[in-house]
């Protein structure tokens, strides 16, 4: 049986409705953004890229074959429908006839093979998000000027989720002709700005796409990402008038707001959490990983941390995501006799010694020092393992150091990739912290986007992680944003990736 | 003829030290703790992807293999390829070095438009409460540190008053009004330290000279005082002034660094910072090297200069 997963929808209504008239907006403006996150390159598949922070302006330049919207849901995008055929091994897409790139070139099935085929050739050089991808892929052909076909290797009804992330936004073929990789890509995408001018970790200038296909109706004429590693300097840049919206931190939310400006605070998939080596003595008992969650007061901690921005949780997705569960969140209150109890029931009556390996940043040491103290309280003495940023690689690389550690999670695409990335035994190399998991995984793979049965096996898949300590999510990672009352709207809340779509954005129509 | 064969000399004598320098740095960022394969391959990656990146990049050859790849390019002209945005660093460190260049003259200019007047003030009216002022002054300035200042000057210039911008660099081919005006308070932040460093030197110096007999004699033949502290004071006391403003282009390098993230401006220091934490090690030597050279030649120039000031060391 062949279904149709998506029909064609009018390109415009899916960036969202705008809450104002255009007449209301300034379209002459350049919205000017101070961001924290930086790109070394603006090719997609470079593996800089890969980071869930860095695709705010790659999401300006290149649209992607799918659009996740708000919720992260699969939307046409330059595909203007796709399906599946009945064992999921192969996916056929029609491409949105008309588009062109910001160079002239049509956007046609070809455009899309050659991207791909480049993807697939880049090997371990690309991010890893592209390499999940390009691995699922055994061979692709056009049928026709308006559609590709693609065979997998093996059933997969993630292939939507995966091509609206970088691994499906689409380059100028003329480029790809004349370029290879990373920082000799010309940027040359189909998305509603167009690159004037790009400094590696700089900064990014770009002017509205006039021919954008989705419609320009109030966006600013251009867009400019500025990366400014001093969170105090990005706010003092909105208050100069020097930046008209910036990504702050949360400490400084009663300042930009005793400023008199504007403070949004969007709720994301991204979360602070524990990893625990299962393979120790120790973390390797459940009981032990539930007396940790007991432990640690997370709404002190969100609290006192989070300066308004976070919410005490155990999971790894937004109040908003449809793979939320409230009652999970009654799993493990702060409770310290409890976890004195589970540490005694598993072997651990006079407490028990566990090694954290702790990256070398003031936010993780002010984390880790807080939660150090919550956990000696019941008896787990913490030692940290400090480590520069760049080694946190050698929490899973042999031989493994640290029985935890903490990162800073940024959400996926699709809600599965996220259980995959977390928990799962083909990326945790200790294996999943319960066989049902992987189970799981596998049942959520062979089924589709939209298919209700998918959002129940994820549901499933949340309570058993959350239930086997797979992973110890504290509390949420909200993106802030400073900017004048009134001057800049439409910048909701976006699952889909660490970044919200700034390339969205508005500027009201009395602000420059 | 003379003073060709000795920049000759001079610069050729550098070598050595250029290389111990890249030397050094290449043993310090190696046994730093850090991984920039890991950094290279991106999130998520791989333990392959990892290797790979390690072999692609020459890092798992051994350290002295390493440098001598890296020296010989060095000496072919080519300090090397970024590992993290795989551009040329000279290109990297040149689009930069106006912003740096523009803030350290920024900062020389300001510390000696406020420190020669003062120091002369202060050394014509020795012992006075303004000479006090002075030293006082000038203490308060070596000891607060530039973030300080920095912070300070935003809060009340830039945000309080509104003034000037909190912000960010414009180059002056693109707005020679907007260059000076982001320039202004990074420039003063760095500049008043300069300025309280030289003001001391340069009243010490002039106390020294105005107390010499070939000022006494120009008084008594009836010159003005401006006139003697013009042509006969600040000249002949130029030489320690001279000598504490080049090791003070060492000190102004250094502070960019803390100043250009106060003021978000993206100039050879804040692409330091950034390849530390990257591990970018092709960028880190070239900024080493680049920055060596720079106080290198600054030195170079200080000591030809006594010679200008000093017609005795010239025939020396």
């Amino acid at each position: 049986m062949k279904f149709c997963l998506v029909t064609a929808i009018v390109g415009v209504l899916l960036l969202g409705s705008p809450a104002r008239a255009a007449g209301e907006y300034n379209t002459n403006a350049t919205l000017i953004y101070y961001d924290a996150v930086s790109n070394q390159t603006l090719d997609p598949q470079e593996p800089q890229n890969n980071s869930s922070f860095a695709q705010g302006t790659l999401m300006a330049i290149y649209d992607a074959l799918v659009f996740l919207n708000e919720a992260g849901d699969p939307q046409p995008g330059l595909a203007m429908s796709w399906d599946y055929n009945e064992d999921l091994t192969v996916f056929t897409m029609r491409i949105r006839p008309g588009v062109t790139f910001h160079d002239g070139t049509a956007l046609d099935a070809a455009a899309v093979l050659k991207n791909l085929e480049r993807s697939v050739s880049l090997g371990n050089r690309a991010g890893a998000a592209t390499v999940e991808t390009m691995s699922q892929i055994a061979a692709m052909e056009l049928i026709g000027s308006d559609t590709i076909r693609i065979r997998l290797k093996s059933p997969s009804g993630q292939m939507p989720y995966l091509l609206g992330g970088q691994a499906g936004m689409m380059i100028s073929p003329a480029t790809l002709n004349e370029s290879t990789f990373g920082v000799t890509i010309k940027p040359v995408g189909a998305g509603p700005y167009k690159v004037r001018s790009f400094e590696s970790n700089v900064r990014t200038v770009t002017t509205r796409n006039d021919a954008y296909w989705g419609g320009i109706e109030g966006r600013p004429a251009g867009f400019e990402h500025h990366f400014v590693p001093e969170a105090r300097a990005r706010l003092n840049a909105v208050r100069s008038g020097q930046a008209n919206l910036a990504l702050i931190e949360p400490r400084q939310i009663g300042e930009a707001r005793a400023a008199g400006f504007a403070v949004q605070i969007n709720e994301k998939n991204s979360s602070w959490e524990l990893h625990a080596n299962f393979t120790r003595d120790t973390v390797g008992k459940l009981k032990v990983r539930q007396a940790i969650m007991h432990a640690i007061d997370r709404p002190a901690l969100a609290d006192a941390l989070g300066g308004g921005a976070s919410r005490a949780t155990v999971q790894l997705f937004a109040r908003s995501s449809p793979v939320y569960q409230e009652d999970l969140e009654r799993l493990y209150p702060f409770d310290q006799a409890r976890a004195r109890a589970l540490l005694a029931e598993a072997g651990y009556p006079n407490g028990v010694d566990v090694s954290w390996l702790l990256l070398n940043t003031n936010e993780y040491k002010q984390m880790g020092e807080a939660i150090q103290a919550m956990l000696g309280e019941v008896g787990i003495r913490v030692k940290f393992d400090v480590v520069d940023v760049s080694q946190y690689t050698a929490f899973r690389r042999p031989p493994q150091r640290g029985d935890l550690l903490m990162v800073r999670w940024g959400g996926r695409p699709d809600p599965l990739q996220t259980f995959q990335e977390s928990s799962g035994s083909t990326a945790v190399p200790w294996g999943a912290a319960a066989p049902e998991i992987d189970q799981l995984i596998d049942q959520a793979r062979a089924l589709v986007p939209g298919d209700p049965k998918r959002l129940a096996v994820m549901h499933r898949l949340a309570r058993v992680t959350t239930e086997h300590v797979s992973h110890m999510t504290l509390m949420t990672r909200s993106a802030v944003y400073a900017y004048k009352p009134g001057c800049v709207s439409n910048l909701p809340p976006y699952l889909a990736t660490g970044n919200d779509r700034i390339n969205d954005t508005k500027i009201g129509a009395t602000c420059k | 003829m003379n003073t060709f064969r000795y920049i000759t000399r001079r610069i050729i004598s550098t070598v050595p030290m250029l290389v111990l320098v890249g030397l050094i740095t290449f043993l310090l960022i190696h046994i730093t703790p850090g991984d920039p394969a890991a950094v290279v391959a991106g999130e998520n990656a791989s333990l392959q992807a990892i290797e790979e990146a390690r072999h692609r990049l020459g890092l798992d050859q051994p350290f002295l293999i390493q440098f001598w790849h890296w020296l010989w390019a060095v000496l072919h002209g080519d300090l090397g390829t970024s590992f993290t945005s795989g551009k040329p660093v000279t290109e990297l460190i040149f689009d930069r070095l106006p912003i740096t260049l523009s803030l350290t003259a920024g900062a020389t200019l300001i510390g000696l438009l406020i420190a020669v007047p003062l120091g002369v003030f202060a050394a014509t009216k020795r012992g006075s409460w303004l000479d006090r002022i002075t030293i006082f002054g000038t203490s308060l300035g070596i000891a607060a540190p530039e973030f300080f200042i920095g912070l300070l000057l935003v809060l009340v210039v830039a945000l309080e008053w509104g003034w000037l911008p909190a912000t960010g660099y414009v180059p002056f081919a693109e707005d020679p009004v907007e260059w000076l005006a982001r320039l202004t308070l990074p420039s003063v932040t760095l500049g008043l330290g300069v300025a309280a460093e030289l003001a001391r030197q340069v009243r010490g110096s002039m106390i020294d000279v105005l107390s010499r007999d070939y000022i006494q004699t120009a008084r008594a033949k009836g010159l003005s005082t401006l006139s003697i502290i013009v042509k006969h004071g600040l000249k002949n006391a130029a030489i320690p002034v001279v000598t504490v403003l080049g090791l003070q282009v060492r000190r102004l390098l250094g502070g960019t660094v803390i100043v250009e993230q106060i003021f978000a401006m993206n100039g050879v220091g804040s692409l330091a910072v950034r390849a530390v934490f990257l591990r970018d090690l092709p960028v880190l030597l070239g900024v080493a090297l680049t920055t060596a050279v720079v106080v290198l030649l600054v030195n170079l120039l200080v000591d030809m200069s006594y010679g200008y000031f000093d017609p005795k060391v010239r025939s020396a």
